[in-house]
């Protein structure tokens, strides 16, 4: 019994220190994104289209867990980071402003996601 | 022991102002039969005697030879010298890298420490000099026994100790923290302690450039893919466990009534 005892405690501990570690990637890939949306907008530093086509590889990736996860996600970021990063694979071309707008999209998409964590 | 160096000698001979025919043709025929890069003196001076040439001709090629020795001497030094400087700088150039890398790690660390406990360090730093980082540990220390009052972004009295864990970190990285600059640090640490750890980890990012910001962002994204994987098999093992000791009372239960 004690022995079970023992394993409850360690599948708990285990699942609570990966519950704060989502919350943690979440929390970079918001500051990431926020630092790739001010360098397209500004001069220095700019992403190039490559940048922005791993970024959408990312973005997909990151989603697709948090939506297996449960948890709720803004569907349009998510639907079109399917659509981007699918014309990504089939190497089709995807304009600057677009990849500018889906950054900026995502951001805001990873701002909800931690506001909610806050509540 | 000195070698001669066939490229010097193939040089050497090129540029001889003694034109004999006999030692061009006995020097090009001992070079062309060679796959060997370089002599020892004694081995070029063996090869040379076997060789058909008179006597007078060999000794010309014994001041050929202090000459050839000489000259690979000197680019033998010249080669080591050039290779101990490269080496230098090639390690130079790691270790910077490595000190950056560590230091970008060391901070995202401590930062994650911050979110989980905050702290304010900043108290130990009003006046700052050349030992802001000694005063910053033993003052660190030192809360240990006398917790420090600070006030909380709400404005409460809070009393705190600085955690081992936090200590040790700052000795363990006090090279690195130096070299990042107080004034980083010191931004780094007033943000976390202020709660501000979404900026905080903003400075550290800010630092790296696109490509490895995107890269690490990929890589977040496989974590997130192996902590739910793992959280997945975590359940799954959990469950297995509660059938099985949900098996066990009903049987146990059904045996009693039996």
């Amino acid at each position: 019994m004690q022995l079970k005892t023992c394993h409850l405690v360690i599948v708990l501990l285990v699942l609570a220190g990966c519950t704060s570690r989502t919350k943690e990637i979440i929390k970079e890939q918001y500051i990431i994104t926020d630092i790739i949306c001010d360098r397209i907008d500004s001069t220095d530093k700019q992403p190039t289209k490559e940048d922005l086509q791993g970024f959408i590889i990312g973005t997909r990736d990151t989603f697709d867990t948090l939506k297996k996860k449960g948890r709720s996600i803004n569907i349009s970021v998510y639907a079109k980071s399917v659509a981007l990063s699918d014309r990504v694979n089939n190497k089709e071309d995807i304009s600057m402003d677009e990849l500018r707008q889906f950054v900026k999209m995502t951001r805001d998409a990873y701002k909800l996601i931690l506001e909610e964590d806050k509540k | 022991m000195s070698t001669i160096i066939v490229s010097d000698l193939k040089s050497f001979a090129a540029k001889c102002v003694w034109q004999i025919n006999d030692v061009q043709k006995n020097l090009d025929s001992i070079l062309e039969s060679t796959v060997k890069e370089t002599f020892t003196v004694n081995e070029w001076t063996a090869l040379w005697n076997q060789s058909q040439v008179n006597k007078e001709v060999q000794n010309l090629m014994s001041k050929y030879l202090i000459e050839v020795t000489e000259l690979s001497k000197s680019s033998l030094q010249l080669i080591n010298e050039d290779a101990v400087i490269r080496e230098a700088n090639k390690t130079k150039a790691i270790d910077k890298m490595k000190i950056e890398e560590d230091l970008k790690l060391s901070l995202k660390g401590l930062a994650r420490k911050s979110l989980v406990r905050p702290f304010n360090l900043m108290d130990f730093y009003k006046d700052l000099d050349d030992k802001w980082f000694d005063n910053m540990i033993s003052g660190a220390t030192a809360s240990q026994e006398t917790p420090i009052a600070v006030k909380d972004r709400d404005g409460n009295d809070l009393q705190i100790k600085i955690t081992n864990a936090v200590i040790e970190y700052m000795i363990a990285n006090r090279f690195m923290i130096l070299k990042v600059g107080k004034d980083t640090f010191k931004q780094f640490l007033l943000l976390c302690s202020d709660g501000q750890d979404l900026v905080a980890l903003k400075l550290i990012y800010s630092n790296m450039d696109t490509t490895a910001l995107i890269n690490q962002y990929k890589e977040n994204a496989v974590k997130l893919a192996e902590i739910y994987k793992q959280d997945q098999d975590t359940k799954a093992f959990w469950l297995q466990m509660a059938t099985t000791l949900g098996g066990k009372l009903i049987s146990l239960a059904l045996g009693s009534i039996i």
